[in-house]
């Protein structure tokens, strides 16, 4: 991906050699190449532009510190890491104070049958073993299955975006994502987890 | 597992999960919008394909007059047409319903003045009855398009209230089935059911269906989805297929568990071989397909053919009902997830004065783990709860009781010569039950010695209800215009506390939110609504209080209602049980079937405290969510959309702190305000749930 270069856009490995080199152009390269994109993602979870812009310079922010050490694989996939934690953790935050009528919220409305509403503290040891699960979970999957799945819930996606990146009708996409409901509910309960 | 939890989980899943993603997206997002089904418009769209695009419309008795199912076609087969000829420049060919349900079926020329194919049915039917369901089934007008040639059979076509059934002869210019099937003949299927129109085309060892939805923009049709043999074939719906359908009486019914989860069932009845019944359950392109067969001798089973209702459960299960063709008798079949069925005769109606209220007047159902309740409005206009229990010997028996179902006073309870209260245990059975008489006796005791019939025409009937209160299980009951009230029953000897003139009619006060979802949950979860009277009140216009600055809730088994403290109807609300409405402002939605749907599964849930399914004004399928935390959804089954509600709070964390009346764009609205913590932060929402004013500092 990164050998193209795309009209006015700089490969993705030369971006991250500027972040080596802490060039500020990296920003403005990373802001260029991947403004829309990352405040898709945040929007996705926020529904909230000023909220989504700040997780965006938080994001530049954060990648800016972490590489170097850190030369990702995938930039994208690595930004799009950073501003949904950032996002994430502004939207629990926020939550706790208000209702967010974002598409997060609907999604996770869809895992009614597998998550609860929250009161207590976030066990980060837990989430890092669940995250394992859920990974190896996604692997399991096919790679549609896969994709809807972090669309809708890791990239806090609409059904219709979904099913227009697919293809496919949003009936489609809703039925594909109760299957994968019932596969996790599935992977959790054998893993030990409550539900 | 929580939300939160859920949400960093997926903050730590691998990256190379993550990436894998990522490429796919890129790869995905690079790529123009495809187009849906593209093999399907690919075929479809080939210049020799036939196009089968539907509009059924049923042209009554002047087309009856026009194609009577006595006169005999022109030509069978068309010489332009059939016979394996490919017309260089041919027709649009229009299957057209001239009188479904009557027998006929005629194909004939777009022009309309041909008439090549006529295919007589059974005659069988009821042709009021088939109107109306194929008129609220959008099944109006096939036209087949095809420079191919199609023939049809008639010595092997036959119709029935559910189908068509007829043989083609296809030859090789009809690229769409002969890529399948093959020139030759193929049995054709041509059926509805509440997600559109199936056509379904078989050579006895393959078969292939067309799905088609109405669509919402025309009121025409879209070709959805495709299955096949080899099974899922494009898009996810289920369409039912076998040849042996061809052959055999059939019934089938379709409906969705949920939004994504489809089951059908199927009942193929042979003239002479008994029946077998056949159960398609589909979940995204997982079909599992079981064949349950049972016996049932065929002069029994023909006398049913008459296919009154059938339901989908809160559970997953499903109901048929059937009635003779001389209306009167009756037989039931009731189908549990499981697989098993049971067929119940005429008994299991519960008044036997009156036999077709149950079908006439509509009714609501719920079915939790071990009993059945059927709610129906008898010749007096009362509302009578029949309970049925499935026992441990795998049959079903109606264990009879009845109570009225919406309040508790007195002029509204049901009359009864002897009221029966049952109680159910976790596993299903009957776990007590009390039974009070015109004397005024009441009598507690284990089951086993319950009265299967009732009779409400006694004159000296008592009148009451039960509940579950603090100290239990109540019962409520009128005798001489005195209300008895009675707790703390010893079943085991009979005796138990009577409380007399113990008020149970509490206005509702204004309650913290979560004390309203607990009551919520203990109003819906125990036993469909058994209501804590002292926390509800019952839904009434006219009792109505109202409180300066506050949202008075309202409850009992007939409903609930959020209603706002300002004189105007149209501000509230409601979640009607009674008569299976959803209120919402003034818009009213009735449940599909007159069935209200309260899921145990669903209650159960941490989450969804209440899901209701309905149908809107306009036709279209609706499910409504209320969360625990207060949210609701209106989901739209057809297309899967919130309409409205996404993740609007009627009550938050904080509660809802104010709602009342107000003008927006010239119109009256109800305005809820939500208020975080007592500070002056404020967001107004209309009655549509749009965000009117962010008052938010």
């Amino acid at each position: 991906m990164g050998a193209t270069r795309e009209k006015g856009v700089l490969p993705d490995d030369e971006i991250v050699e500027l972040y080596f080199k802490r060039d500020e152009r990296a920003i403005v390269e990373t802001d260029v190449k991947y403004k829309s994109y990352l405040i898709a993602i945040a929007l996705g979870i926020l529904n909230d532009m000023a909220d989504s812009e700040e997780c965006l310079n938080d994001t530049y922010l954060g990648a800016w510190n972490a590489m170097p050490p850190t030369r990702p694989n995938s930039l994208k996939a690595f930004l799009a890491v950073i501003i949904r934690r950032t996002a994430i953790d502004r939207y629990k935050s926020t939550k706790r104070k208000k209702r967010i009528s974002s598409s997060l919220t609907l999604a996770l409305s869809e895992l009614e049958g597998i998550l609860s509403d929250d009161n207590d503290k976030d066990g980060e040891l837990e989430a890092v073993e669940i995250g394992l699960v859920i990974s190896e979970f996604l692997r399991s999957l096919s790679d549609r299955k896969m994709y809807i799945f972090m669309s809708r819930y890791y990239m806090a996606r609409s059904i219709s975006e979904i099913a227009e990146r697919l293809g496919c009708s949003e009936s489609t996409v809703n039925k594909e994502i109760a299957t994968i409901k019932r596969q996790l509910r599935s992977k959790l309960e054998k893993e030990g987890y409550s539900i | 597992m929580k939300k939160n939890e859920f949400l960093d989980a997926l903050s730590h899943i691998d990256m190379d999960v993550l990436e894998r993603y990522v490429n796919m997206d890129t790869a995905l997002s690079s790529k123009p919008p495809r187009k849906k089904r593209t093999w399907v418009k690919k075929a479809l769209l080939s210049a020799a394909c036939v196009i089968i695009a539907l509009t059924m419309f049923f042209v009554a008795t002047s087309r009856m007059t026009t194609y009577p199912p006595e006169t005999p076609p022109e030509n069978t087969t068309d010489s332009t047409t059939g016979g394996g000829n490919i017309a260089p420049d041919p027709p649009e060919i229009k299957l057209d319903m001239v009188n479904f349900f009557g027998g006929v079926l005629a194909i004939k020329n777009a022009d309309g003045k041909s008439n090549p194919f006529e295919v007589e049915g059974d005659g069988r039917r009821d042709s009021s009855l088939g109107r109306e369901q194929m008129a609220q089934s959008g099944f109006a007008q096939l036209s087949v398009t095809d420079k191919a040639s199609v023939s049809v059979d008639r010595e092997d076509s036959f119709v029935t209230d559910r189908a068509i059934y007829f043989k083609i002869l296809v030859d090789e210019g009809c690229d769409l089935l002969c890529d399948r099937f093959g020139a030759g003949i193929l049995d054709v299927v041509i059926t509805n059911n509440n997600f559109g129109t199936i056509i379904t085309f078989s050579d006895n060892k393959d078969y292939c269906s067309f799905m088609y939805e109405k669509s919402k923009e025309d009121n025409g049709v879209v070709l959805t989805d495709i299955f096949s043999t080899n099974g899922y074939v494009s898009g996810s719906e289920i369409v039912w297929s076998t040849s042996e359908a061809v052959q055999r009486f059939h019934i089938g019914y379709t409906y969705g568990v949920d939004e994504s989860h489809i089951r059908e069932i199927h009942f193929f009845w042979d003239v002479g071989d008994g029946a077998e019944l056949y159960e398609l359950e589909v979940l995204n392109q997982e079909i599992s397909y079981t064949t349950v067969s049972y016996s049932l001798l065929v002069s029994q089973i023909m006398d049913y053919y008459y296919n009154v209702y059938n339901q989908g459960l809160p559970n997953g299960e499903l109901r048929y009902a059937f009635r003779s063709r001389g209306e009167e008798e009756r037989l039931y079949i009731h189908i549990f997830t499981s697989g098993e069925f049971y067929i119940c005769d005429s008994a299991y109606i519960a008044d036997e004065n009156d036999p077709f209220a149950f079908y006439l007047r509509g009714m609501n159902a719920s079915l939790t783990d071990g009993h059945i309740m059927l709610q129906y409005r008898d010749e007096s206009g009362e509302d009578v709860l029949v309970q049925a229990v499935r026992g441990s010997d795998g049959e079903f028996r109606l264990n009879g009781f009845l109570f009225e179902p919406y309040s508790i006073t007195e002029d509204d309870a049901v009359n009864l010569p002897t009221l029966y209260f049952v109680s159910f245990g976790d596993d299903g059975e009957v776990h007590s039950y009390l039974r009070a008489d015109t004397d005024g006796n009441f009598t507690a005791a284990k089951p086993g010695h319950l009265d299967p019939y009732f009779k409400s025409s006694d004159p000296k009937a008592v009148k009451g209800n039960w509940g579950r209160g603090e100290n239990g299980i109540y019962f409520i009951y009128f005798h001489n215009n005195k209300k008895i009230t009675i707790e703390n029953v010893d079943f085991e000897n009979g005796e138990a506390i009577v409380i007399n003139n113990r008020s149970y009619t509490l206005c509702a006060d204004p309650f913290p939110p979560d004390e309203v979802m607990e009551s919520y949950l203990t109003a819906f979860g125990e036993k469909m609504g058994i209501t804590r009277d002292h926390h509800y009140k019952v839904v009434d216009e006219n009792e109505r209080e109202r409180e300066s600055g506050s949202l008075r809730f309202y409850a009992n088994r007939g409903g609930v209602a959020f209603y706002p403290n300002e004189d105007n109807a149209n501000g509230y609300l409601g979640l009607n049980c009674a008569d299976g409405a959803i209120i919402y402002g003034d818009r009213i939605f009735y449940p599909e079937n007159h069935l209200l749907f309260v899921s145990p599964e669903i209650l159960r849930d941490d989450d969804i405290v209440l899901r209701y399914d309905g149908t809107s004004e306009d036709g279209e399928s609706l499910s409504f969510y209320l969360h625990r935390d207060g949210t609701f959804f209106v989901w739209s089954n057809t297309g899967g959309d919130v309409l409205f509600g996404k993740s609007v709070a009627v009550f938050e964390d904080n509660g809802i702190r104010l709602s009342g009346f107000g003008e927006y764009e010239g119109r009256s609205e109800y305005f809820g305000a939500w208020v975080d913590d007592g500070r002056e932060e404020m967001l107004l929402m209309n009655a549509s749930f749009k965000l009117v004013y962010d008052l938010r500092s």
